[in-house]
């Protein structure tokens, strides 16, 4: 891979962006594995054996053999080619959590697609292969390692087939278009860690967790939903994606009294530490669909509710103090 | 929306895997494994089935360390230089790959060692062709690259069904196919081997060889291993002129007869002898000939000029310059007529009256009585025939045991025996008797082949017939046992024993069918031989020069290899890149798109957004004459698209319809 990086030259690394892209003649990549070189080695030694002992029904096995392998190239090439990468949203990821990557892969030349792999340049993560029905869809999910806050370096993924003999590997490098924002650990809950100074107007919930959105079972994924709305673990068990679905309504009509989430407030020696608890009160205030605000030093956010305000406030944690 | 994703063990082999590596090794093995030592079979054999009840008994198979390993290695390797002495040979070094192969199995866990053993695999399916070159062979050996094939697309798929990746292997074979032709004629062929592997030296073929007792021929003939094909470019002669020379027998030791020493030795004579003046046209042959251990190129009597390959010895027999290790073809011309351009010499004249020193009384009486009342030697050769025509002999191919004085016993008891004891008995007696005689082994007739126009002679038709000295004629050719049976030399081997008891089953003449079968056979045979073993680089070049590229060169045939390697797969991609499928599949599309093809020419074209309904409203208002028509079809055809309940009288219906629609154009 290293090796062929000049290669790198004339074919721009397609980025992958949220109209995902379609596997060109000038996006793949193919090379022999290793094996393959030894079986065209292999299949060189028979044919110059069968030349040198005048053995043509040998010469004529060492031809098929050679033939096989080039034809594997024609499959091997083709077993990736015009598949349609899109993105997946990527979930929220805090700091400690293995990262997850998903793509989504179409197939759309009404031909089935085998054993396609996706691979990391960090650490070398590889994920399961997967089959492609003609005309199917399909998700490549793999987890990278664990990251601390702040933006992620996802580096390039792979995404390869080495199918049908493992004997040659075409693969496509992917870059990801959208960054990757990895938000602080929330702190583990404590009822004393909320914002006791924090002026709650109104009624107080009894205690954390306990607001509207209760998560009520798994439904099929519906194109339209939010892509966050996934839940990757229990789809990767199942046939079609599931999402998750929330139920149970408790907007008991509060009135949307604004709450101040202030850095003084989470009285804790590390900066770490407090943005850990900042973390955890923006996701308590968010969980009772109250508007909450969010004070840093330097940075102000006015109270708001969503999940743009939601994302916006964890943002703005994740990068503090950050370059 | 279906989402299938399939976990691949990304570094180890599932148990199907190894189920199916351990059955394509053995087909892969299974013809050395016949030849190798047979405890060395029996132990690779028994290592493999243990592995394989270990797996099918669903426990994880037993790896062996080194410690198992190298003491079972050190036992192979014994067995293999107990019996070979060496392992630098062809058949020990197979022995060895062999039995390193069913080790490396027993530890066969990961997907590396999954390749390795599937590669040497493929490798001993090359070797298959040191035993012999034949059709079923090659056929063999493709059926299991398809085998071994399957088993790496099985690892590549664990989730696949076995019909499946059947499918795709095959697939993957067929289409190598057209390559592999194009790539075999194209690579160029070596004049001559770079390097030899030191070969077991003798080379074990029945066939004639070069001495004569009785029962070495009449042993061959339940042989029915071909000995040459021959194609004639003129007019073939009768079978019963078709007799094929083989080693000449001069010396005569007790009951057994050899070939003269040196007559190999053909310096002197050399490719230019015998010049001669043609008589006539000949009798072209083409010969195909299967290796044989004598060195011997057959043809026709007699020779006029040695092939390429060979040279022509004073004997008139066509010795090959080296080994015939594999078949190989040569043309020659051959005159009926014996001719002698030189005069025996002293040493051929008494090697041709030698007789052992006793023994044969009665022979030898009967002998010295011809020589007394005749003098000359053609009344001798009558009264010899004569001998034989005139007492009750008969020609069989288990005559009684003989013990000793056999020519004796022979001529005065038993008097049955087969081509040897007429050929052996009546040079004796020629010799006896002053006229200078000689023994000639060699086949005789053989089985014409009206499918490939081919005479396929085969140890069966082994012969011994003798030849005489005349001063004014020379040698002359003199055949006691058609004298005898006289239907060996008109009809064949086959009739001439056909009330034999003995006859072996192989020279039955069977019924027409099977015969026919048999011809055919014997003709793709032939075929394979002429067409794919002989194809040498002459042929090569020939090949090219009558496609149109004439003489191709060495280093041009290199590079058309390259190319050619190189463009295929491109080729391949966009032939299989043309998407026939979709459109092919679907009887209801297919007959939809005629429709529409219809319309279009009428000038209505349809939008490939545009459902057949609403296609078939805007049709109907652009030729509203033809409208109830256009109307009735696009709903006939969108009901045959999506609704189930269509049947095939309406499907009938529907075709017949739009065959007859004929929509003018607009205006």
């Amino acid at each position: 891979m290293q090796g062929i990086a000049f290669v790198r030259l004339f074919k721009p690394i397609p980025l992958l962006d949220v109209q995902g892209l379609r596997l060109g003649h000038r996006s793949l990549f193919i090379f022999p594995e290793f094996r393959g070189v030894a079986y065209g080695v292999m299949a060189v030694v028979m044919i110059l054996g069968a030349l040198n002992f005048a053995i043509n029904p040998a010469l004529i096995i060492a031809c098929l053999f050679t033939s096989i392998l080039l034809v594997t190239l024609t499959h091997t090439h083709r077993n990736l080619l015009g598949l349609m990468i899109e993105p997946v949203r990527f979930p929220e990821v805090f700091a400690g959590d293995p990262v997850p990557i998903a793509l989504l892969l179409r197939e759309v030349d009404s031909r089935p697609r085998w054993a396609i792999g996706l691979k990391s340049e960090r650490g070398m993560q590889t994920a399961p292969s997967l089959d492609l029905g003609a005309n199917q869809r399909g998700m490549l999910t793999l987890d990278l390692p664990p990251q601390g806050r702040g933006p992620c370096t996802i580096g390039l993924l792979t995404l390869f087939s080495r199918y049908p003999l493992g004997l040659i590997r075409a693969w496509t490098h992917v870059a990801m278009a959208e960054a990757l924002i990895v938000y602080p650990r929330p702190e583990a809950l404590h009822a004393d860690h909320l914002p006791i100074s924090v002026p709650w107007q109104g009624r107080r919930e009894p205690g954390p967790g306990a607001g509207g959105d209760d998560f009520i079972g798994l439904e099929g994924w519906r194109p339209g939903d939010s892509f966050g709305t996934i839940h990757w673990k229990a789809s990767m068990q199942h046939a079609t994606m599931l999402a998750k679905r929330f139920g149970g309504d408790s907007h008991q009509k509060i009135m949307p009294d604004k709450t101040w989430l202030c850095w003084e407030d989470a009285k804790l020696p590390e900066v770490e530490a407090r943005l850990s608890r900042l973390c955890r009160w923006v996701l308590d205030a968010d969980a009772r669909h109250r508007p909450y605000g969010l004070k840093l030093p330097g940075l102000t956010l006015a109270p708001g509710t969503g999940s743009a305000h939601r994302r916006r406030c964890l943002e703005a944690l994740a990068m503090f103090h950050q370059p | 929306m279906n989402i299938a994703p399939t976990i691949a063990p990304a570094f180890s082999c599932s148990r199907r895997v190894m189920a199916w590596a351990w059955v394509a090794l053995v087909f892969s093995l299974a013809p050395h494994l016949l030849s190798m030592p047979p405890g060395l079979s029996v132990g690779c054999l028994m290592a493999g089935c243990y592995w394989l009840w270990r797996l099918s008994g669903g426990r994880t198979p037993w790896f062996p360390g080194l410690i198992v390993q190298l003491p079972l290695l050190g036992i192979a390797l014994s067995i293999i230089l107990a019996e070979h002495e060496t392992l630098f040979e062809q058949e020990a070094s197979i022995a060895f790959l062999v039995s390193l192969i069913f080790l490396k199995m027993l530890e066969l866990r990961r997907d590396r060692d999954l390749y390795v053993i599937i590669l040497l695999g493929y490798f001993l399916l090359g070797t298959l062709f040191f035993d012999g070159q034949s059709l079923f062979q090659t056929f063999y050996a493709m059926a299991v690259a398809v085998l071994l094939t399957l088993v790496l697309i099985l690892h590549q798929r664990p989730g696949a069904s076995l019909n499946v990746c059947w499918r795709q292997a095959g697939t993957l074979v067929l289409q190598a196919l057209p390559l592999t032709v194009i790539l075999f004629l194209l690579i160029p062929r070596l004049n001559g081997a770079l390097w030899r592997l030191p070969q077991s030296t003798s080379l074990a073929v029945t066939g004639l060889s070069e001495s004569m007792q009785p029962g070495s021929i009449s042993g061959l003939v339940r042989s029915n291993k071909v000995a040459f094909r021959v194609e004639f470019l003129t007019s073939p002669p009768e079978t019963a002129r078709m007799y094929w020379r083989g080693p000449v027998l001069w010396r005569l030791e007790g009951e057994t007869w050899h070939v003269r020493s040196g007559f190999r030795d053909v310096t002197g004579s050399g490719t230019s002898w015998p010049h001669r003046e043609t008589k006539g046209p000949g009798w072209v042959q083409q010969v195909t000939l299967e290796p044989n251990s004598l060195k011997l190129m057959f043809a026709l009597e007699f020779p006029e000029l040695p092939p390429e390959g060979g040279v022509l010895n004073r004997d008139r027999q066509i010795l090959s310059l080296k080994e015939i290790h594999s078949p190989r073809r040569y043309t020659v011309v051959s005159h009926p007529d014996p001719f002698n351009p030189e005069p025996l010499t002293d040493r051929e004249a008494q090697w041709a009256l030698a007789l052992p020193d006793t023994g044969n009384p009665r022979a030898r009486e009967l002998a010295a009585t011809w020589k007394n009342q005749m003098a000359d030697p053609a009344a001798i050769i009558q009264a010899g025939l004569d001998f034989f025509a005139d007492h009750p002999f008969v020609y069989t191919l288990s005559p009684p045991q003989l013990l000793h004085d056999r020519i004796d016993g022979f001529l005065f008891e038993t008097r049955k025996g087969f081509c040897e004891h007429y050929a052996g008995a009546f040079a004796f007696l020629m010799r006896r008797a002053g006229v200078a005689a000689r023994v000639i082994t060699g086949f005789q007739g053989g089985m014409v082949n009206d499918l490939g126009n081919h005479v396929t002679v085969r140890n069966a038709d082994a012969h011994a017939w003798v030849e005489v000295w005349l001063p004014e004629r020379g040698w002359v050719r003199i055949d006691p046992t058609a004298v005898v049976a006289p239907a060996r030399v008109a009809e064949g081997i086959g009739e001439a024993l056909a009330l034999d008891p003995d006859r072996p089953p192989s020279l039955n003449p069977g019924n027409g069918f099977l015969r026919r079968w048999l011809q055919i056979w014997d003709w793709v045979d032939y075929g394979w031989n002429d067409l794919i073993i002989g194809f040498d680089s002459q042929r090569q070049i020939a090949w090219w020069t009558a496609l149109g590229w004439v003489q191709p060169e060495y280093g041009d045939l290199v590079i058309a290899v390259i190319v050619v390697a190189l463009l295929f797969p491109w080729i391949l991609s966009v032939v299989v890149g043309i998407n026939f499928s979709s459109v092919r599949r679907d009887p209801a599309l297919m007959t939809y798109l005629k429709f529409c093809r219809k319309l279009a020419k009428a000038g209505v074209i349809r939008d490939s957004r545009e459902g057949a309904l609403a296609f078939g409203e805007r049709a109907g208002s652009q030729l509203p004459h033809h409208r109830r028509e256009i109307l009735l079809i696009a709903r006939a055809c969108a009901r045959w698209r999506y609704e189930k309940s269509f049947s095939s009288r309406e499907i009938r219906a529907l075709k017949r319809r739009i065959r007859d629609f004929r929509p003018r154009h607009s205006q």
